[in-house]
């Protein structure tokens, strides 16, 4: 006999009360069950780093992004690796294991600066779609500034403008609260699908 | 009408774009620093020497560059063709050295070599006028002889490969020259039985060298780096710099490597000899390895005999630089395809790691995880916690319920540590290995992912499984991690 406590039913216990979505998330059949799950997964960790924002206050971005890549980890299940990148960025790759082939998001992870800079950071993540066929990626944005309602409007209402990037129309709902999709054309006819993902920093 | 294209000058080539390359103060933390070696400190004090026999290199006698015999025939009038065709008409004469091998048994060979050994280490020796120093050198010759020459018998016996040549060959002067700069320049005090040890002479103007002082322009294709103190690397041949430096910051990515320079207006240079005369070596790259050893790395594919002396050379100064000892422990690393590094890298350290238990481990997790998730302590604190658990552990394993242990001495969550655990588990880092072992007549064996998920999916998704059987199986498999075996690694 083993010690329960030491045993994968403990193992997915934790996993299961640490996050809800995570089951439903690694044990998708499909890209759309899956996406609906991660972003019940992703929703949790972004409450996570808003409810304990107060400690995050003197983080750089590439911190920002350990504490979100440190949300989502899931030993053996879901790896999120930070690569530097030559440009002085940091890439997020969101691995989900246990799939066969392995699940992989891209994400980037941005300190709110207004719509230019929001801009570059999806270019810096657009770069990395080399064939297309990868899923949907991530721009998370970290709003260190009063109203990121207000913000994130402005955001969508500068891309629905000025559609960069080779912007398919304008930016649709999403899920989240203060979070939108882009598409974008690919090289090779698809539409890349961008998930902007508001996280409130702002502290009084 | 279109505007004319500017004059240049006849003959004049175009300008290429120049690249600037230099060190980053932003990356200062990988900075490089190297003692300038001019030569060495050979005293000796009671004419006792060593020689690591085992660490040089072979010299190969190579019939196919230096004939043993040839054929002669005389020249008779003219003849049409090859003189394959139709056979030789006029009777040859082979001409051998069997007479040679005759007059110099390789008894004779060894002596005269390692009598001019012991000349040119007593000329190196030769220092003061004094008394004292007059005696010294007289019985200098005596006592360094018989040394010199159980050197030289052991080298001829182990590391000539004859290829079923005559053993007189050795005698020849291109390898009679070859054995003496070789073993000459291995030869060192023997700082065990009282000698002082073989000491750098450093430049007395620059001693040190740094990457901080790369600052140059070229026209030649470079690319950027990320953990070299330099910001880009200069491609000198069309491939192999090029996979090197990404082999490198490949094996930075995993932790094996904590900064690398390429050797490139370093200045760092190594004194050697080749058939009397003196050169200069530059290796190729300086990499600050996992465990903070320094490596002297050399990407060679066909070696020849002047590479060979030239890494004899670097051997010689890597020891003085580490009897020395005041910029940390020196090796050389000798890479035959710049593809396998990153692979070499890794079973060096492994074999490293076999020799120290895990602290090898942790120092290479150590890296991994401040590349991964920035410089915050708490990630290193439960880094240590995790490989002293491992290794206090009588099966050297890291158990579930350990997590919450863990996470209060590092006074962290215990997502945190789970975050450290996955980080480290993952495949392709080589650190930890996940694993789930259920119960059997034979004590326990593995069960795999797949079937992991066959489980959760039968009892969370299609609900085929109940509660109860799942917790009697999930139940009764244990979750652990154990450090990566060097065997699955490679």
């Amino acid at each position: 006999m083993i010690d329960i406590r030491d045993s994968l039913f403990a193992f997915f216990d934790w996993i299961n009360r640490r996050n809800p979505s995570s089951l439903d998330m690694l044990l998708a059949d499909s890209e759309e069950e899956f996406e609906t799950a991660f972003n019940g997964f992703l929703d949790k960790a972004v409450r996570h780093i808003e409810k304990n924002k107060k400690n995050f206050q003197e983080l750089d971005e590439d911190g920002l992004s350990a504490v979100l890549a440190g949300t989502l980890m899931i030993p053996g299940w879901l790896t999120v690796l930070q690569e530097a990148n030559s440009n002085g960025h940091v890439d997020l790759t969101i691995e989900v294991e246990g799939h066969v082939p392995a699940r992989v998001k891209l994400g980037e992870a941005k300190i709110y600066d207004g719509p230019v800079y929001h801009v570059q950071g999806l270019q810096q993540l657009l770069q990395r779609y080399t064939t297309g066929r990868e899923g949907r990626g991530l721009l998370v944005v970290y709003v260190r500034k009063k109203d990121i309602k207000g913000l994130i409007e402005k955001l969508r209402t500068h891309l629905d403008k000025e559609l960069p990037l080779t912007q398919q129309g304008p930016t649709q709902d999403h899920l989240l609260q203060w979070s939108f999709l882009t598409f974008h054309l690919h090289g090779s006819g698809e539409n890349v699908q961008v998930g902007h993902i508001g996280c409130n920093l702002y502290v009084d | 009408m279109p505007p004319s294209p500017p004059r240049t000058l006849l003959g004049a080539q175009e300008d290429k774009p120049k690249q600037h390359v230099r060190a980053l103060p932003e990356r200062q933390h990988l900075a490089i620093r190297f003692p300038i070696v001019e030569g060495y400190a050979f005293a000796l004090k009671h004419n006792l020497i060593k020689c690591d026999v085992d660490s040089m290199e072979r010299l190969v006698i190579e019939p196919h560059y230096e004939p043993t015999a040839t054929f002669i025939s005389a020249t008779v009038g003219y003849r049409e063709g090859s003189p394959t065709m139709g056979g030789l008409t006029v009777p040859t004469v082979i001409q051998d050295r069997h007479e040679y091998y005759a007059q110099n048994h390789i008894h004779t060979i060894m002596f005269q070599i390692a009598k001019t050994i012991v000349e040119q280490l007593a000329e190196v020796a030769k220092q003061g006028d004094d008394a004292k120093s007059r005696v010294l050198r007289l019985q200098s010759r005596h006592q360094l002889f018989p040394q010199v020459y159980s050197i030289v018998d052991s080298y001829v016996r182990n590391k000539v490969d004859f290829q079923g040549e005559h053993p007189s060959e050795l005698g020849l002067e291109l390898y009679a020259k070859r054995v003496i700069e070789r073993i000459r320049d291995r030869i060192e005090p023997d700082d065990v039985h009282g000698e002082p040890p073989l000491m750098p002479v450093l430049n007395r103007y620059k001693q040190f060298g740094t990457t901080a002082d790369v600052d140059f322009k070229t026209t030649k294709p470079c690319f950027a780096t990320v953990m070299s103190h330099i910001n880009q690397v200069v491609a000198d041949t069309q491939q192999w710099e090029q996979s090197a430096a990404f082999r490198l910051e490949m094996a930075a990515r995993r932790g094996l490597v904590k900064s690398y320079a390429k050797n490139d207006r370093l200045g760092l240079t190594i004194p050697y000899d080749y058939l009397d005369i003196e050169h200069t070596y530059t290796p190729d790259y300086l990499v600050r390895f996992a465990t903070d050893v320094m490596l002297l790395i050399e990407i060679k594919g066909e070696e020849d005999n002047r590479d060979k002396a030239k890494h004899d050379a670097a051997r010689r100064w890597i020891s003085a630089v580490n009897n020395w000892g005041q910029l940390g422990r020196w090796e050389l690393h000798v890479c035959r395809s710049p593809q396998l590094l990153e692979k070499e890298l890794l079973e060096r350290l492994f074999l490293k790691e076999s020799q120290r238990g895990s602290a090898l481990l942790a120092t290479r997790s150590e890296v991994y995880l401040a590349n991964q998730l920035g410089g915050d302590g708490k990630w290193a604190r439960i880094n240590h916690l995790i490989w002293d658990a491992i290794d206090s552990a009588p099966a050297k394993v890291l158990r579930l319920s350990q997590v919450e242990d863990l996470a209060r001495s590092s006074s962290s969550d215990p997502d945190d540590v789970f975050t450290v655990l996955a980080l480290l588990s993952h495949p392709g880092s080589d650190l930890l290995k996940l694993e789930y072992l259920a119960a059997d007549s034979n004590g326990r064996k593995e069960v795999s992912t797949a079937e992991v998920v066959q489980r959760l999916r039968a009892w969370w998704k299609d609900r085929s499984l109940s509660d109860e059987q799942w917790k009697a199986w999930a139940g009764a498999t244990l979750v652990q991690w154990t450090p990566f075996k060097v065997e699955t690694a490679l």
